[in-house]
């Protein structure tokens, strides 16, 4: 099939195709009820939003009639009655309603938003854009009646019905200037049209507008306002404390989260203001972000997880945006260059508090950096002005217990990239007063060459155990003379193991010998070791792996002179018990190290131990 | 912390490790062992096929393949006790091993069609739906091995097979991997223009997964700048580069990176990636890795002898290529890795039983070497 279309370019059968036909054009014949279906049904995650698109046309209205009329106190009542047996929920906002024919152009024309033509200019000061969101309303109600006003203009009354059609008449009786939108519940969703449900919706999406909402129940005389204040970050405060006090108090709120501490955001130059708080609990660098973000103070969603940096996992924001462009549903928003942009500001600030805290209060930092370490470790590979800043603060394993890194005085750091080295070489690190950093752990190996190949200013030396025999006092020539035999049969024993021995004076006194395994001994016995378990047809595939290991790629074991042990085996005379002792160490040194012992190697320990038991028994 | 502990902190820490990264495969390795001396049989096995997945993804296959040999053997040992999902997931690696050994000339060709045949048993074995997966392997087997004809008869079966888009039940690569195939042959074979076609559905984001569009963008930029299409070659080049910068990638990648710069002009740039990525074909068994890697040596250090015959860099001690003082001759140079690539592409052809990897050669010289 793929090949056919190869040989067959689409253009040149587009070009046959219009040399056979006549053109003529049509309109496409739109099926208005699926259409709304669609839109009212598929495009939005709940029905709740339809008081989201209500509002937003309030709002709207009220903004355009203050454009004109800037004394203007702008107000959004809501209202519940009972129609029938069913609620009927009524919003009317005082804004500057609409004409005959804006509502024949904006209400009866799907996608023609009332903010595209007219005050274009200003479009942006608007939260609505697509020209749908009435069309949300038919999710709940299976009619929607408008009655508006315009200044010097009759008030009119639409009626939209879901089947795609509508109803349009002038009202003779007189409307104050404004909207006034009628939604009666579908039999499905009263129970969405409940006081308890209505305010909590109007709260959720509406608790930072700008011009009041206010709400009563239809035999009630009062209205009860649903946002009286404006964002905790707008508000002023007696002091800094009680300012401090009520932004964490709003954070419990919002997240259910009791945060210890938040930056407060304000970048007017990409129209954004929120507060950042810094969770308090660890969190994976890959769990997704929730950040819960206003579009010009209208709630667009509470689990927004591309506004921020990735490795901004450890913050949960909430913020009022002005310049992002929300999708049509409202309940994302477009990745684009702008966004892009906006992400790396916001980075920046966060990124901004952390140098700050690293030099006003490095306790704090430590204590954030207590909580998410491993993530902080993890970003730090990647991004590397983070590396820079976090680095000093980040907590290593060493000899001395676990370390900030700039707390670590020594003047070379030195660390051993396996937690099994680690563990054979700390004593003698120790001993010899120096600080080892165990980097076995997750990303601390890979941090510390980072910081080895930036400028830090000490050196960074990563060692294993040669580097350590390397490092260890040589015998004197009569100390060495008095191995000689010993050395001998232990050259034998233990190249059978593909393992020299080494004899050498180091501290601490009561360890016995260390051992080094070099990696090509390592990957020959990984696969001697497989080849061992596989079946016949692998197992002569591992064979073109298997190669020689030549005398100077073999393992190391150390002897320590200074070794009371040691000592009592270079006296030792009788060869053959030598040699189980010297086979039984060397499966001991394997294992200490965490190496996997094979069956070989097994029964080598095994055979050697029982030897030394029937000497033993027989020389009681 | 006793050892049982020790280890459960180890899988935890493997968790929270980057996908494949070399961290991860660190820890999993420190894991194994541990788990392998408490004798702990399920962890072991877990923990084996997680490091192979690390290991594999890092191009580090000899490394994996005694683990891997280990896990095959439990499938027919009854009392290694594997779930579905495991039987199944040892099934599921099969074929990248079964990929990748045309890769080494010392595996005999007997030896990787006796694989070969073992990987179809079991395949049909598992169920009648990976047919079309074994055809498609089958094809890329021969293909490496440069049996062209046999490889084609494979894949006309492969093609004229229901293909179902159902992978664990085919045992299938994704959509994606197979397209990003498709592209990657187009391009051996010097098919540009269809190179591109195919790779639309991964360059317009229809298609991709795990390793496309990253390991596609590179063979893009080849067919681009082939076609003459020097902005579109230079946007994917950039993004392979962006997408790739932290990630261990093969040397055959870097084969096309350095491809992409000479036939470009930018042998500055070229010799930076040759001086960073030589030190890995020292010591590495994957001897097509370095096949390819030294043919685009051949390539940048024949472009640089048209214009010098001295050129400084950075490699450490070695007996392959070393200068003390880093001043290197040009025209030695080319000689040293033409002999080289030479004498590996005569390895793989006395395995092979034929001239693929000699003619193969010829065509990337030919390809990509720009014109004076």
């Amino acid at each position: 099939m793929l090949k056919e279309l190869s040989g067959t370019p689409f253009c040149s059968g587009l070009r046959y195709i219009k040399k056979m036909s006549k053109i003529t054009t049509h309109n496409f014949q739109v099926h208005l009820g699926g259409v709304l279906d669609v839109l009212a049904n598929h495009l939005y995650s709940s029905e709740k939003v339809f008081i989201r698109e209500l509002l937003q046309n309030a709002c709207d209205a009220i903004t355009a009639r203050q454009m004109t009329d800037t004394a203007h106190v702008g107000v959004i009542h809501v209202e519940l009655h009972t129609q029938g047996d069913h609620p009927l929920l009524v919003i009317e906002d005082n804004g500057v309603g609409l004409s005959e024919e804006d509502v024949k152009q904006f209400l009866s024309s799907i996608g023609s938003s009332s903010k595209k033509e007219h005050l274009s200019s200003q479009r942006d000061q608007f939260i609505g854009q697509f020209g749908i969101g009435l069309l949300s309303c038919f999710m709940v109600s299976d009619n929607i009646t408008l009655m508006t006003r315009a200044q010097g203009h009759p008030a009119v009354k639409w009626v939209g019905k879901v089947d795609g059609t509508y109803d349009l008449s002038l009202l003779e009786s007189d409307l104050d200037i404004g909207t006034k939108v009628y939604i009666s519940a579908k039999a499905e969703h009263k129970a969405l049209f409940s006081v308890k449900n209505i305010q909590k919706l109007l709260r959720h999406y509406g608790e930072i507008l700008p011009f009041p909402i206010e709400l009563r129940e239809s035999n009630e005389e009062q209205y009860q306002c649903i946002n009286p204040e404006p964002a905790v970050w707008e508000r002023s405060f007696t002091d800094k404390g009680t300012r401090r006090l009520e932004i964490l108090r709003y954070g419990i709120q919002i997240f259910d989260t009791p945060f210890d501490d938040f930056l407060e955001i304000n970048l007017p130059e990409f129209g954004v203001s929120g507060v950042a708080y810094i969770l308090p609990y660890s969190a994976n660098v890959n769990t997704q972000q929730a950040h819960r973000v206003y579009l010009k103070k209208m709630l667009v969603s509470t689990t927004i997880d591309n506004i921020l940096p990735e490795w901004c996992f450890f913050v949960r924001t909430v913020l009022n945006v002005t310049q992002l462009r929300p999708t049509a549903s409202r309940e994302r928003f477009y990745e684009d260059t702008q966004l892009d942009e906006f992400r790396l500001a916001l980075g920046a600030v966060v990124r901004r508090y952390l140098f700050s805290l690293a030099q006003n209060d490095p306790e704090k930092l430590a204590k954030i950096i207590g909580i998410h370490e491993q993530s902080f470790k993890q970003i730090a590979l990647r991004d590397d002005d983070f590396f820079q800043m976090i680095i000093p603060f980040l907590h290593f394993q060493t000899t001395n217990g676990p370390q900030m890194l700039r707390d670590i005085k020594d003047t070379v750091l030195r660390h051993v990239p396996n937690v099994d080295e680690f563990r054979k070489m700390a004593p003698v690190a120790t001993a010899g007063n120096m600080v080892l950093i165990n980097s076995g752990y997750l990303y601390d190996a890979a941090l510390l060459r980072k910081l080895a190949e930036s400028n830090y200013t000490k050196n960074i030396e990563q060692l294993d155990a040669k580097h350590f025999l390397d490092s260890f006092g040589e015998l004197t020539m009569a100390e060495k003379e008095k191995t000689v035999v010993f050395m001998q049969l232990a050259k034998t024993v233990l190249s059978m193991h593909q393992c020299m021995p080494d004899m050498k004076k180091f501290e601490p006194d009561n360890l016995p010998m260390l051992y080094y395994m070099s990696g090509a001994v390592d990957r020959d016995r990984t696969i001697r070791t497989a080849m061992t378990q596989s079946n016949p047809l692998w197992n002569s595939l591992l064979s073109n792996f298997v190669g020689d290991v030549s005398q100077s790629q073999y393992s190391i074991l150390c002897f320590n002179y200074n070794n009371p042990v040691v000592q009592r085996l270079l006296e030792m005379e009788h060869k053959d018990l030598l040699s189980n002792l010297l086979q039984v160490l060397y499966v001991n040194a394997l294992m200490l190290g965490h190496h996997p012992v094979n069956t070989k190697e097994l029964h080598v320990f095994n055979t050697n131990i029982l030897n030394l038991v029937d000497w033993v028994s027989q020389n009681k | 912390m006793n050892d049982q502990t020790e280890l459960l902190a180890l899988q935890e820490k493997a968790n929270w490790a980057e996908k494949h990264s070399v961290e991860k495969s660190d820890i999993l390795l420190q894991a194994l062992r541990l788990a392998e001396s408490l004798q702990d049989t399920q962890a072991t096995t877990k923990i084996r096929g997680e490091y192979i997945d690390c290991l594999s993804f890092q191009g580090r296959t000899v490394e994996a393949y005694p683990h891997f040999s280990i896990l095959i053997s439990q499938l027919d040992d009854p009392n290694a006790n594997l779930g579905m999902m495991e039987e199944l997931s040892i099934l599921w690696k099969y074929k990248w091993f079964l990929n990748s050994l045309p890769k080494f000339p010392n595996i005999p060709k007997a030896q990787i069609l006796d694989i070969m045949g073992d990987m179809e048993r079991r395949y049909l074995q598992y169920g009648v739906l990976t047919q079309s997966t074994v055809y498609y392997y089958k094809d890329s087997v021969y293909s490496a091995m440069g049996d062209l004809e046999t490889a084609q008869e494979y894949r006309s079966k492969y093609e004229a097979s229901e293909i179902l888009d159902l992978n664990w039940l085919t045992l299938s690569d994704c959509d994606a991997c197979i397209c990003n195939g498709k592209v990657d042959d187009f391009v051996l074979e010097g098919n540009w223009e269809q190179a591109i076609q195919f790779a639309q559905p991964i360059l317009s984001g229809e298609k991709k997964c795990e390793s496309v569009p990253k390991s596609t963008y590179f063979k893009v930029a080849l067919a681009f700048v082939k076609t003459g299409q020097m902005d579109e070659a230079a946007l994917y080049f950039e993004k392979a580069v962006q997408l790739l910068k932290d990630e261990r990638i093969e040397l055959d990648s870097h084969r096309r990176s350095i491809c992409y710069l000479v036939y470009t002009g930018q042998w500055e740039r070229a010799l930076a990636i040759f001086e960073q990525h030589f030190p890995k074909t020292l010591d590495t068994l994957l001897k097509s890795d370095v096949f390819h890697f030294y043919s685009a040596g051949v390539l940048l250090f024949r472009y640089i002898a048209r214009t010098q015959h001295q050129v400084n860099m950075r490699i450490p001690d070695n007996p392959f290529l070393y200068q003390s003082d880093g001043s290197y001759n040009v025209p030695e140079v080319v000689q040293l890795l033409d002999t080289a690539v030479q004498e590996i592409a005569a390895q793989f052809d006395n395995r092979n039983e034929n001239d693929y990897y000699s003619r193969v050669l010829t065509g990337f010289y030919a390809h990509f070497m720009p014109v004076e």
